[in-house]
Formats: C-alpha cells, structure tokens, sequence
C-alpha cells in the first residue's frame, strides 16, 4: 500500500497530465470552454441568491453578526463544490477510462487522484475570485487566512479517501453514480452553505 | 462537511479560527476514510480489467 501510495509522488507528472485534460475534457466543445469552471459556479450563486436572499430574505448570523448573503453563500458555495466535484468525477475515474485501464499498464491509483487535484485546481482558481470579491466588499479578515490552508487539507485528504472508494465500488457496482447525486444534494441540504447554523431550528446540535 | 464549511466562514466572515473539537473529527474522519478507500481500491483494482 505505501508503494502504491509513493506512486502517486514518483509520477507526478502524468497525474498532473491527467488532472489538466480532466480540466480541459469536462467542457470541450462548448463556446465558454474552460470559463464554465468559473461560470457555473458564479450562476449557481446567482440563483441562490436571487431565491434565498432577495425572495425569502435570508439574513446569515455568524459569530461576529450578519451577513451579507451573497457573501456568505460565496464563501460556504466553494468549498462545497470542490467536495461534490471531488466525488462525482472522482467515482467516474475509473469507469470514465475504461479502455485506458484495460489497455494501458499504468498505477490505476493516479486516476481518482487526478479526479481530486483538478477538482482543487478549480477551487484553488475560484477561490483567488473570492479573495478580490471579499477584498473589495468586505468583510475583510485576513487573520482569517492562516487557517484556510489547513482547511484545504483536511478537504483534500477526505475527498480523496472518497474518490478511491467510491471509484473502486462503482466499477462492481455502476448504480454508485446514480445514487451519488441524490445523496449529495440531501448532503448539500444538511451542511450549511444556503443558511447560517444559527438560524435553524435545531442550531444547539448542529455543528 | 459541516464542521469544514462552518470553519471557512468563520475564518473568512469572522476573523475566528476554526471550532476544533468539531474540525478535529472531520479530520480524523477524512484520515480514516482515505485508508480504508485506498485500501479499497487497492485490493480492487486487480479485478476491474474483467468488470469493465
């Protein structure tokens, strides 16, 4: 397992390889081509802040107060897609490269990481957006900063304990993708990112 | 996820570090997930060329 494991440092470079045509492939042939990383993410903000913060009137409170609500879900919306990104593409690695896997000798264990780094390289891109947005509209914390690279590792570990499971079962089982997506939209639902744990319910024993 | 997504808005909306009783189990969580999938997938992956 720590050979395997060593795998994924010695050839570096072909997982980088993979992880950038990953990039790439996701929205080939479309007219914004490599923008949609950017877009999509910025029109799902749209949405749900038109929904919850201008019709429902959603007033965040975090520790220090409220927030604006654009703000909040921006910064809760990242780390989240990053996540659900991770796993989607991460349990097609390996079904999605069928007949790489079968022609091709290769560590199969670069694939779903692969999946994980181009889902970070996204979130790494979007998250420099959010810097400038916060840095422009504040609030700004940079003291906050330090702790965002610690979280980003936390995330990367689990993602990628997510990617290999769910990579390997899904090849035995190709119902895993399918039942992937409505268990991450309840997920979705669960964690706040939309709302602020404060304002349900249920905020003593919600963590 | 909670205990992540909680983390970065309060270090990015509050300034705060991270709640670390509840960031400690995420992670201890993820480190547990990422042996048990990776030995997963490594016990697997001899089997794919003939499930595919």
């Amino acid at each position: 397992m720590i050979a395997d494991l060593r795998a994924l440092v010695d050839r570096r470079e072909l997982l980088a390889d993979f992880a950038w045509r990953e990039l790439r492939a996701r929205y080939k042939g479309s007219v914004l081509g490599f923008a949609w990383n950017f877009v999509n993410p910025l029109l799902q903000l749209i949405v749900f802040w038109l929904l919850f913060g201008v019709v429902l009137r959603t007033r965040p409170v975090t520790a220090t107060g409220e927030q604006p609500y654009a703000i909040f879900l921006f910064v809760g919306l990242l780390p989240w897609t990053f996540f659900a990104t991770s796993l989607q593409s991460g349990a097609s690695a390996i079904l999605a490269n069928g007949p790489l896997v079968k022609k091709v000798r290769m560590p199969l264990q670069l694939l779903p990481a692969a999946s994980v780094l181009s889902a970070l390289a996204n979130f790494l891109l979007s998250v420099a957006v959010l810097f400038a947005v916060l840095a422009i509209f504040g609030p700004r914390h940079p003291e906050g900063l330090v702790w965002i690279s610690l979280l980003i590792v936390v995330q990367i570990v689990m993602n990628l304990g997510f990617a290999y499971l769910l990579s390997a079962l899904a090849v035995f089982f190709r119902d895993v993708q399918h039942i992937l997506g409505i268990l991450l939209l309840a997920w979705y639902f669960l964690t706040p990112v939309l709302f602020a744990p404060s304002s349900c319910a249920c905020s003593t024993s919600i963590r | 996820m909670t205990a992540v997504i909680v983390s970065y808005q309060r270090a990015l909306l509050d300034g705060l570090p991270p709640q670390w009783d509840a960031l400690a189990y995420s992670a201890l969580f993820g480190v547990a997930l990422f042996i048990l999938g990776f030995w997963y997938f490594d016990r697997a992956k001899d089997d794919f060329e003939s499930a595919l």
